[in-house]
């Protein structure tokens, strides 16, 4: 065992606080040689999960680095992304990674425990074969939307070969303010989307018959329909100017001719209203369909003091805001409340059903305030509401085409807080803007460089190093049932017709077992958790 | 014979770190803790097994909803502990042998208070 273990190099990290100093870090090694563990090579670090202290590690470890590693620090440092990338940077096999967790404050024997049961996994962990993808160098983005195009241009400038679909038959900029080099399919769609990250084979529905085109990676920015509810004017990318559906030259949109808007935009929206009237009143309409984030609330005080506050003398303006609850957690929040409360906003805590309808040239909002017990009607002269409240489901061909699952509102992205805002299910598959419910142009766009980020941090390694200790199937006991390829939550199952039986695509492959508990023949096994050592841990 | 433990499935991602991070790791020997890398793994030939070899019960530890780096096991994992719950049943054994809970990595007083009810119940 004290052979195997000293061949592994050992990580501290000091950020997260879990390692106070040099000295705590000492006493840690002391209490491992009191435990008869020697490590090879120790690497203190106060910053391990941060771009210099990654840059310094791999100068460190690379040439005469150990052939396994152990990152012991805070809970980030068992980030998969991060082990993931200092294995390739410093040459070790994906699995020769391994992370611990030490808890500030709980002292060098109890850290020096966790490193030990690291260690162990680590020097218990076999050894796979590993297998080279190819990345292929070429994007598909769906939607040529404001996001789509953003994301195309931000891709072709990364060097990527650009495919953009959209079942528009023109881009509404013409081909002028397309970025060059791109491949433009117009009145198309995304009708499947075969293979895995790295060689996709997406077969498009084009006007002129199927095509397939093979990509790396996909973008998909369309919302509901495939017709993005913002057209785009010439040269909008630098200018930020909009029209609406209907061409009108204008900052924001409405929703079915109601002046409904996005709280992004609601400010200028106000700003545009005729001044006839004495008074304006401006509707602040949180959780109409599901309970949101305190970021919605924070955007809402915020605009609803401002709104109250910098209304031109003559006209006044009563600013309302419905919630299902008032969210002040933190103390900026319980400020920014005080704040808006104090400029003279009114808040609706709402139960129960909310109604919108059209009256005059405003909306009348129809609820029952939970802290009055009453029914109550507000007739607003325009009304703000959160994206998420605006947005409209996906396409399910798109949805059912691509293997993309959706949340509880069909959006493109499913309700999970370890996806962040560009990734979906799949992998290699990315989604921005209007593809996951997000209309407010500012915030969509950014989405959208995130998205043609995320796909150059995937791409830009041009081939992807897999250990082959994803599920592996038996074709014997295997009945082709399918149950593994409907339940993996990454599409990495599918099937091999030359053994006629399943199989898991390593490249996508989180190795998670979900298949291997579901399979009904017990035809697939783990390798790093198989069936026979999880039993023999029971006995 | 020694006495057989209760049986503890951990995600690997968040009980099993909520365990590590115990304050009073003493309080670990009441079970035997066995790491899944999701709890999707699970199995309910594996949990009706763990019963079968004598085990007084079964504890299934995983993330909260939603909150499954692998963004389905935990609900995948219900469905079973319900039809493991609902075999028992049938079969006349007492359901309650099989509990499920959901804990965060940071909900060590969570796991401490449900390993010191076991300690209790057995003592």
């Amino acid at each position: 065992m004290k052979e195997r273990l000293c061949e592994v190099g050992l990580a501290l990290c000091g950020c997260g606080g879990a390692l106070f100093s040099a000295a705590e870090a000492g006493k840690v090694l002391a209490a491992l040689k009191g435990a008869g563990v020697a490590v090879k090579q120790v690497l203190l670090s106060q910053s391990l999960c941060t771009a210099a202290g990654m840059e310094e590690a791999v100068s460190h470890l690379k040439d005469q680095g150990p052939a396994k590693l152990l990152f012991a620090g805070c809970s980030s440092s068992r980030r998969p992304g991060l082990l993931a990338n200092m294995a390739a940077r410093t040459c070790l096999s994906p699995g020769a990674t391994y992370g611990v967790t030490l808890r500030p404050g709980a002292g060098a024997l109890l850290h020096a425990a966790a490193i030990l049961r690291g260690l162990k996994a680590l020097a218990a962990r076999p050894a796979f074969q590993t297998r080279l993808i190819h990345l292929e160098q070429r994007v598909l983005v769906v939607g040529s939307g404001p996001a789509g195009l953003q994301s195309a241009r931000d891709l072709r400038a990364l060097g990527y070969e650009t495919v953009l679909v959209d079942q528009g038959v023109e881009t509404a900029s013409g081909s002028e303010g397309l970025p060059g080099g791109l491949i433009l399919y117009n009145g198309s769609r995304l009708a499947a989307l075969n293979g895995q990250l790295g060689s996709f084979k997406a077969l498009l529905e084009t006007p002129c018959g199927n095509r397939t085109v093979s990509c790396g990676a996909v973008v998909i920015t369309c919302g509901a329909g495939g017709v993005g509810r913002f057209e785009l004017v010439e040269g909008l990318l630098g200018s930020g100017s909009l029209t609406d559906g209907a061409g009108r030259p204008t900052g924001c949109t409405e929703l079915y001719g109601l002046p409904i808007v996005p709280l992004a935009e609601l400010a200028a929206f106000v700003g545009g209203l005729p001044r006839g009237k004495e008074t304006l009143t401006v509707g602040l309409l949180l959780d109409l369909v599901l309970d949101e984030p305190v970021s919605s609330m924070e955007e809402a005080l915020r605009l609803g003091r401002e709104l109250q506050l910098r209304g031109p003398q003559r006209i006044e303006r009563q600013v309302y805001l419905f919630c299902r609850e008032v969210k002040v957690s933190s103390l900026p929040l319980q400020g920014l409340y005080d704040e808006a409360r104090e400029a003279g906003v009114v808040f609706v805590q709402v139960e129960g059903r909310i109604g919108l309808e059209a009256e005059g040239r405003g909306v009348a909002v129809s609820c029952r305030d939970s802290v009055l017990s009453a029914e109550l009607r507000v007739l607003c002269d325009c009304l703000g509401v959160s994206p998420l409240g605006l947005s409209l489901a996906a396409d399910p061909v798109l949805a059912a085409g691509t293997g993309v699952a959706v949340d509880g509102l069909g959006q493109l992205q499913e309700n999970n807080i370890h996806l962040f805002p560009e990734l979906t299910n799949r992998p290699g598959v990315f989604v921005a803007g209007p593809g996951r419910g997000q209309y407010a142009l500012p915030q969509a766009l950014r989405e959208a460089r995130a998205a043609a980020l995320a796909v150059h941090r995937l791409l830009a390694q041009k081939h992807l190093e897999v250990e082959l200790a994803n599920a592996q199937v038996d074709a014997d006991k295997c009945a082709l049932c399918l149950a593994c390829v409907r339940s993996c939550p990454f599409k990495a199952m599918g099937v091999n017709r030359e053994k006629a039986a399943a199989e898991s695509y390593p490249e996508a492959c989180r190795r998670c077992g979900l298949c291997a508990g579901e399979c009904p023949a017990r035809a697939i096994e783990l390798p790093l958790h198989t069936d026979a050592a999880l039993l023999a841990l029971v006995d | 014979m020694e006495k057989k433990k209760i049986v503890a499935f951990c995600c690997e991602n968040s009980s099993l770190k909520a365990a590590e991070a115990l304050s009073d790791p003493s309080l670990l020997e009441a079970v035997e803790i066995v790491a899944l890398p999701c709890l999707g793994k699970i199995e309910i030939g594996l949990v009706l097994k763990c019963l079968e070899k004598g085990h007084p019960g079964v504890l299934v530890l995983g993330c909260p909803l939603d909150n499954c780096q692998y963004l389905r096991g935990n609900y995948r994992a219900v469905k079973r502990v319900e039809r493991v719950r609902q075999l028992l049943g049938e079969a006349g054994l007492d359901e309650s042998r099989v509990r499920m809970d959901f804990l965060s990595s940071l909900d060590s007083h969570r796991l401490a208070e449900i390993l010191q009810g076991i300690k209790r119940s057995e003592a």
